[in-house]
């Protein structure tokens, strides 16, 4: 009833090396959004995704190796897509109720380890990998949250420049150590 | 070492035997245990044992026994 | 007529500074003490005299549907190896190794017969039964204690329509008797079908920075925060009410042992994507019900409703369907019709809060499907629960954020003497056509259900639970 997936390197992806256009093309542009998101820009962010975004997070739970990947196939912590996204953020940026975020987080995310693959296929996409350590601190709470992942991203070049086509979060806890994702990752 | 002609044979893994005992107590005729407590087989699995040599078997925790069925 | 409650003359355990703790509960006030939100000396005798005792929910019988299957729980504070045997019978063993204590299972769930402890080795089967040490011959468990005496210790287990309890109390009822009314209404919820339902996969699980029982006392039926703290819902024009009728204030709570439902009255649909649909007041049930099937059933499968269900219970599923609630102490039940902009979903979710110390608690969190569900429905189910309930769900995430704020007001000095007040009593109305039983309090929902969750927590730390 579960399936277990690995979230795997990319093995026959043609790399696209630091030093190459496209690579700073993509550091830029994750680092543009990880700007949005931080500075609270949420319909900005929003633009940033592909009508047909799907936007997910698996539920991790601790396994011994044998049994497979620790990654759930079935049950999310996210499990988004452009109308659920929308929703998420129309309540946070634009209604008077959205308490879990008033006031909001105080966030910053610090995305790194970011590798670029080229996707074979007419259309130019990209499978970017990358690390994201996210603090946040609300109230006068004086010690950070932290929230660590990694981002197996597909991005695709349209004229109105990237998008964000897939976005799959693996987190490095099982047990989440932040009250509620009314954040974004 | 393996049992001899019947319709199971145990394969024994005397590296990975820790001297549990586990499988002499619930298949004392076919899983004798030397004086360290380590696990050897004399002779052939009869028929009528079979099921209990295979639950012995399985019952080991380091694996050290393997059941190869005919 | 209000359940009638009053110091039964025993006071229970007496805290350090000679508190009784039958004191921290103002039966004739209808307070109580928010010292309880932020007490180590309470939690501690929380974990003796209630999750010591209780019924405890560990998870869902689809979570391990095959032998040899197994997951890690707790009950309390006490980590609990939930097991299938051979026979498909479920175990539920304490996770501390009979030697010395060393926790044998760290996995959260897997395959396995047996379980050995990587310390010494002793091994033990997934019947909790002691199976024996390296180098028997040197018998490293000694001749003091015999092997069968040496097993791992054993929780009573028992099952309600998939879900698994155990409880460590050999005078506790049985699970029915401690389920006893809400039983009747939790059918409506999750026993449907012929085949039962399941889960998505492993629960999502979270910390949260409070006392359990801001969770535990809220979902045994606070339908009332549901107008300031989840107005987003009407915000986003999911659901519209009025002065007259408030967004999913009309329906009857209904309290039973302390466990709580809120059976909302939608004769007249307050969810903007239904009104307009030609549901009509008159209709018969399972004309409605096809119309707008309950939640996380499709319209072809409510025919066959008449075949696990009579009138009366038909009746209730269309204009009185139990939707939120929880079990006593600290589960939450639901199962919501939910608007989506392309018309309507649902959600089925299931909430543990397991006590992580008296100031944090560990959220768990299961979204479930009809097991017959189609793939599609499924992913539909899927990103409804996660628009709207748990982690990132838009309705949790602000219940999340009060809960700490309770707790740590608990922990000052004067905030520790302020009081959690349920002065707002409807007494109990029982309409006279109403078929299912338990306190019904039928109107305006009001704090009925939680005090009576107050009282149940009285009963269990006074020693009084059976």
């Amino acid at each position: 009833m579960t399936t277990m997936e690995q979230p795997g390197m990319a093995e026959q992806l043609e790399r696209v090396h630091v030093g190459q256009p496209v690579h700073f093309e993509l550091v830029e542009f994750l680092e543009d959004e990880a700007h949005a998101l931080d500075e609270n820009d949420l319909f900005g962010w929003l633009a940033l995704m592909a009508p047909d975004v799907q936007y997910q997070m698996p539920v991790r739970t601790t396994r011994d190796r044998i049994d497979g990947s620790e990654f759930s196939g079935g049950m999310y912590l996210f499990d988004e897509d452009i109308t659920t996204l929308g929703i998420k953020v129309t309540r946070l940026a634009a209604t008077q109720s959205a308490w879990a975020e008033k006031p909001p987080s105080r966030t910053r995310r610090f995305v790194t380890n970011i590798r670029v693959f080229r996707r074979p296929g007419e259309m130019e996409e990209y499978r970017v990998t990358s690390s994201l350590l996210l603090t946040r601190n609300r109230y006068q709470e004086s010690l950070l949250e932290f929230l660590s992942a990694t981002r197996d991203d597909m991005i695709r070049r349209t004229e109105e420049g990237f998008r964000i086509a897939a976005r799959t979060i693996y987190a490095d806890q099982a047990t989440i150590g932040t009250q509620n994702l009314a954040i974004f990752l | 070492m393996t049992a001899g002609a019947s319709e199971l044979e145990v394969a024994v893994d005397k590296a990975r035997c820790c001297g549990y005992g586990i499988c002499a107590e619930i298949c004392p005729d076919v899983y004798k245990l030397d004086a360290q407590g380590f696990v050897y087989i004399d002779g052939p699995v009869p028929a009528t044992l079979a099921d209990a040599a295979r639950e012995g078997a399985e019952a080991c925790p380091e694996e050290a026994l393997t059941v190869l069925e005919a | 007529m209000l359940l009638e409650r009053g110091p039964r003359g025993e006071t229970g355990p007496v805290l350090g500074d000679g508190t009784p703790v039958a004191d921290l509960i103002d039966f004739e006030n209808y307070e109580v003490s928010m010292r309880v939100l932020n007490d180590p000396e309470i939690h501690r005798l929380e974990l003796k005299y209630l999750f010591g005792r209780t019924w405890n929910l560990l998870g869902h019988e689809s979570e391990i549907p095959e032998p040899s299957d197994y997951v890690m729980r707790y009950i309390g504070e006490d980590p609990v190896i939930v097991t299938r045997d051979r026979e498909g019978e479920i175990h539920v063993l304490l996770n501390v190794c009979a030697h010395r204590g060393m926790m044998i299972c760290r996995s959260e769930g897997g395959k396995g017969t047996q379980f050995r402890c990587p310390y010494h080795g002793w091994t033990f089967s997934n019947t909790g039964k002691f199976l024996g040490a390296p180098i028997a011959a040197q018998q490293m468990h000694g001749s003091i204690r015999s092997k069968d005496q040496l097993g791992l210790v054993k929780a009573r287990v028992d099952t309600f329509l998939g879900m698994i309890f155990a409880t460590w109390d050999p005078e506790a009822p049985s699970l029915g008797d401690f389920l006893g009314d809400i039983k009747w209404y939790l059918k409506l919820m999750f026993g449907r079908t012929e085949d039962g339902i399941e889960v998505l996969g492993p629960p999502q699980r979270f910390m949260i920075k409070a006392n359990w029982k801001c969770a535990g006392e809220q979902h045994a039926g606070d339908g009332y925060h549901n107008l300031t703290l989840h107005q987003s819902l009407q915000e986003l024009n999911a659901m519209s009410g009025s002065e007259e009728s408030p967004v999913a204030m009309a329906g009857l709570n209904i309290s039973a042992n302390g466990h709580g439902l809120r059976c909302i009255d939608t004769r007249e649909p307050f969810i903007n994507a239904l009104k307009g649909q030609g549901i009509d007041h008159d209709m018969p049930p399972l004309e409605k019900l096809k119309l707008s099937p309950p939640p996380g059933m499709t319209p072809d499968q409510v025919p066959a409703l008449t075949t696990r269900f009579n009138a009366d219970e038909l009746r209730v599923l269309a204009d009185f369907a139990p939707q939120v609630g929880g079990l006593f102490p600290n589960v939450g039940t639901f199962a919501v019709p939910f608007p989506m902009p392309d018309g309507m979903s649902a959600l089925l979710s299931l909430h543990t809060f397991i006590p992580r110390g008296p100031e944090h608690f560990e959220f768990f969190n299961w979204f479930l499907v009809e097991k017959s569900a189609p793939p599609e429905m499924r992913r539909r189910m899927s990103r409804t629960s996660n628009l709207s309930f748990g982690i990132s769900g838009f309705v949790e995430s602000d219940d999340a954020d009060t809960w700490p704020q309770m707790t740590q007001a608990a922990g000052g000095y004067l905030g520790s003497q302020q009081k959690l007040r349920y002065q707002a009593l409807l007494g109990e109305r029982k309409p006279d056509d109403w078929p299912g039983g338990g306190h019904v309090y039928d109107g305006f929902g009001k704090d009925d259900n939680q005090w009576n969750w107050w009282l149940r927590y009285a009963d269990f730390m006074t020693g009084r639970p059976w």
